[in-house]
Order: structure tokens, then C-alpha cells, then sequence
């Protein structure tokens, strides 16, 4: 079981590791000089790592539960991998299953790390 | 392919505090401003000062802006509040003399200011004395004549200007002395007249380091001919006035575009006539070389980081030296320029030049 647990509500759901991608950028702005292929590249850091989880949801209420604690800061814990504190930035769902369980797709923005 | 990859260090001090949330920035010089402006962007207001605190841009170590807090201004969404500066000389902007209420004098005489007739450089440093205005490093020029012989009472510091606005009125006489501020804060006084004609002191060239640019070439601004009058008391002998012509390749001497200028702080007709103090055949002589040339004005933003200021000579020319695409080959006075660090971390900056003529 895997939670995001936020001040005001805790999200319990399982995590669907073949939907899990993490990502970070660069923050490198590239200035283009017309007339020739010369370019300069501002070298600016790295942006914050985000997290894309599956997560399925045992029924509607846990469904709210998510949207709930879209917006909010919390600490989010997926099985055995580290716990970060996060900010669930989006949630999205199809249609829910037959026995009412929600495949949801979450955005997370780590904080920690 | 030439990529030039660079990390280049920002800071901004305020207060003697380095501010460690800066978002983004930007600053303007120019020696066609009142006084330099910048704007911080930061997620939350700063408490490292107070409004007149000192803040400084810092980029690559060296401080390209200086000035002090004038206001906050905050924006709801995305959250940011911005420092609005500016430069020193702003201080001079907002002094006045203090008013006697029970006085008849219009304001303060030049044996007041300067102890009697001075240059015009000693009487802008006096002025930003009076309104404790440092150069800061920089350094007030001047043309060496001595004003206020002849007409004294026209050079008086009337209550109602502020020690700028003075400064201007000095500057205007002054043939083309201007003050202004420069890079790190720093006030002078140089003269920038017609092309520049000494050696540029940056390069920038299409193709290699001009990320946009644009010129303009046009003699719809020039006159081919100057009267210039000054102060008129007691001059039935020597009437202080001047008027001068040359002919261009698009207007004759016969039929003259005549600019004309009436100003009584200048004292004497022609540089040969007796006493001190500007003439009008000086300022003639300054106007005509000013005005009757093809004015060149090119604007152009480089991604370069080198320390740019107003009143600095640079070629702007394209691919092997000869004017391409912008049109311009030639040495130009850097008339503004404006620095930008944006959020996503792009430093460039946008400079404006004028130039032409001989």
C-alpha cells in the first residue's frame, strides 16, 4: 500500500509500477543569433524532479480523497521506494471499473530531493 | 556550429544583505534618462532594508546597477513582489532648496553656490553637493568657460527646480556636456557629440553576437542651419546672436531648415567677444555639427556580457566589418542600454545607439 498524506486528508492507494516515470530538466535557455549558427546557452541549474505515479483507488471516496489533496503539500510514501515530501499537482481518472475501483493517473513535485 | 555554453553568476545586493530569491531582474542606463531605473523580482518581499536602502545588480562580479529602493510593488498570481530602484541621481531629482517663507530671492546666486562665476562642471559638482549626491566613482567634466560674469542674475537656483532639472539647465548650454549615470552607480559628465571619434571600445557583428537588431538612417531630422540667441541686456553693440548655414546633399544654404535656439544664460555673441561665459557662435558651432548630419539610430540585443554603459563607442557592423542585413558598419555612442536576466535565466542586453555625421 502506498499513501499521500497531506494535513487535512490521506490518500491510500496502490501504485501501478508499469505507469511510473520520474523526470527533472535543465534550465538552459538557448539564445539563437540570426545569420549564422552561432547560439549562446544559459546555463541556469536544474529544475525540480517530478513524479508520475498509477495509482489505483479502492472506490469513489478514495477518489475524492485525491482531489482533495490536489494543491497540498504532503509526504508521499510508494511502497519501498524513499519517502519525499511532495505537492500533488494533478489528478486524472477514466471511467471507473466495474467494482468500483479508479485507475488514476498523479502528478507529484518533489520538494526533497 | 558555435555554441558559446556559459554559467554566469547573478547576485543582488540590498541593503549590504545578497538577496538569495532574486527570480528575475532588469536595469536601464542611459544618459537620456533622469537617472538610471531597475526592477527585482523576488518571490517574497525581502526584510534586509527599507525604502533609500542601497541595492546593487551584481553579474558575473561585477556591479552593473546601482541605485536605491523607491517601492514595492506585489503581484497575486504567480506570487512576486518587485523592487522598483533608482539611481542616485533620482536624489538630485527630488531635492529642492529649502524655501524661506519671508524672502523676495528667487532662489540661491552662484556667490551662494560656487562663491561667485564658475565652470559649468564646478557648478554641477556644487549642486550635487548641495543635495549630497556622490559621483560615486565617476567624474563630472566639463568645457572650462566660466558662466555667470555677465549674466549672473540667469544662473540663478530658483526654488522651484530641483537640483536636476538645474543640472539640465546647465547641461543645455554646456555643448554637449551631459550628466548622467553609469554602470555601478556611477555619475559623470562627458561631452557626446556628433560621431564619436575615438576608438570603439566593444565590437558586436551579425551573426556572431547581435540576437536582434535594427537601424534606422534618415536626414527627415536634420537643419543645415543654426541661430542661436542669448542674453539680451546691454548687448546693442555686440547682439548676442548667431546664425550659421551649411549646405547637405538634400538642402542648400539658399533655402535653409533653420533650428533655433533662445537661452539667456549664454553671455557673449562670438568667441572672440569680450568677457566670459558661453557663446552663441560656440553653440552654433555644436548644434550645426549635431543636427545637420544623416542620423543613424540602431537598436540591438546581444546575449554578451560584457560591461556596458551609456556614453561608451562601439562598431556595430556586419559579417567582415561592411554593413549587411542591419545596415550600419560604423562607430556609435552607446546612447542606453538595458540588462535583463529573465525567469527561465537568459542574460542579455539591449542596447541603443545614435550616431552619424563626421
Amino acid at each position: 500500500m502506498s499513501t499521500f498524506a497531506t494535513s487535512s486528508v490521506t490518500v491510500t492507494f496502490t501504485a501501478d509500477g508499469s505507469n511510473m516515470s520520474e523526470k527533472r530538466e535543465a534550465r538552459a535557455q538557448v539564445q539563437d543569433i540570426p545569420g549564422a549558427d552561432a547560439f549562446y546557452v544559459d546555463l541556469a541549474g536544474r529544475g525540480p524532479l517530478t513524479l508520475t505515479v498509477g495509482m489505483v483507488l479502492a472506490n469513489s471516496t478514495a477518489w475524492g480523497q485525491a482531489n482533495v489533496a490536489v494543491g497540498q503539500q504532503g509526504t508521499l510514501a510508494i511502497d519501498g521506494l524513499d519517502t519525499h515530501q511532495a505537492v500533488l499537482m494533478s489528478v486524472n481518472r477514466p471511467a471507473p471499473m466495474p467494482d468500483g475501483q479508479t485507475k488514476a493517473t498523479a502528478d507529484f513535485l518533489i520538494t526533497d530531493a | 556550429m558555435a555554441g558559446t555554453v556559459r554559467n554566469l553568476s547573478y547576485a543582488v545586493s540590498f541593503n549590504g544583505t545578497t538577496l538569495t530569491n532574486v527570480v528575475s531582474f532588469r536595469w536601464s542606463l542611459g544618459y537620456d534618462l533622469s537617472s538610471g531605473e531597475a526592477e527585482i523580482v523576488l518571490p517574497l518581499k525581502s526584510d534586509a532594508g527599507t525604502y533609500f536602502d542601497d541595492v546593487s545588480i551584481i553579474v558575473d562580479g561585477s556591479t552593473r546597477w546601482s541605485g536605491l529602493l523607491y517601492e514595492w510593488n506585489y503581484r497575486l498570481y504567480p506570487r512576486a513582489v518587485s523592487m522598483i530602484c533608482k539611481g542616485r541621481l533620482a536624489r538630485a531629482d527630488d531635492y529642492k532648496l529649502p524655501t524661506v517663507s519671508d524672502t523676495r530671492d528667487k532662489g540661491l546666486l552662484l556667490d551662494d553656490l560656487t562663491g561667485g562665476p564658475a565652470t559649468d562642471e564646478a557648478i554641477v559638482s556644487a549642486v550635487l553637493d548641495y543635495a549630497g549626491v556622490g559621483t560615486n566613482g565617476g567624474s563630472i567634466g566639463g568645457t572650462g568657460q566660466t558662466l555667470g560674469t555677465i549674466a549672473p542674475e540667469e544662473f540663478v537656483w530658483n526654488y522651484s527646480d530641483s537640483a536636476l532639472s538645474y543640472i539640465h539647465k546647465i547641461d543645455a548650454i554646456s555643448l554637449g556636456y551631459r550628466t548622467f549615470e553609469s554602470v555601478g552607480g556611477q555619475i559623470y559628465r562627458v561631452q557626446i557629440s556628433g560621431r564619436p571619434d575615438s576608438g570603439p571600445e566593444l565590437t558586436f557583428t551579425e551573426g556572431v553576437d547581435i540576437r536582434e537588431g535594427q537601424t534606422s538612417r534618415t536626414v527627415s531630422e536634420a537643419y543645415n542651419a543654426v541661430r542661436i540667441s542669448g542674453y539680451a541686456v546691454g548687448d546693442y553693440l555686440d547682439p548676442r546672436v548667431w546664425y550659421q548655414a551649411e549646405s547637405n546633399p538634400f538642402m542648400s544654404e539658399s533655402q535653409p531648415r533653420v533650428y533655433t535656439q533662445d537661452n539667456p544664460m549664454i553671455e557673449r555673441r562670438a568667441n572672440e567677444s569680450a568677457g566670459e561665459g558661453i557663446s552663441c557662435q560656440a553653440l552654433a558651432e555644436y548644434w550645426l555639427r549635431e543636427l545637420n548630419r544623416e542620423i543613424v539610430k540602431v537598436t540591438m540585443r546581444t546575449p554578451r556580457s560584457d560591461v556596458i554603459g551609456p556614453g561608451q563607442v562601439h562598431l556595430v557592423q556586419g559579417p567582415g566589418g561592411s554593413a549587411d542585413r542591419m545596415g550600419v558598419g560604423e562607430v556609435l555612442w552607446v546612447q542606453r542600454c538595458d540588462g535583463e536576466l529573465t525567469q527561465d535565466g537568459a542574460f542579455s542586453q539591449s542596447v541603443t545607439y545614435i550616431g552619424g555625421g563626421t
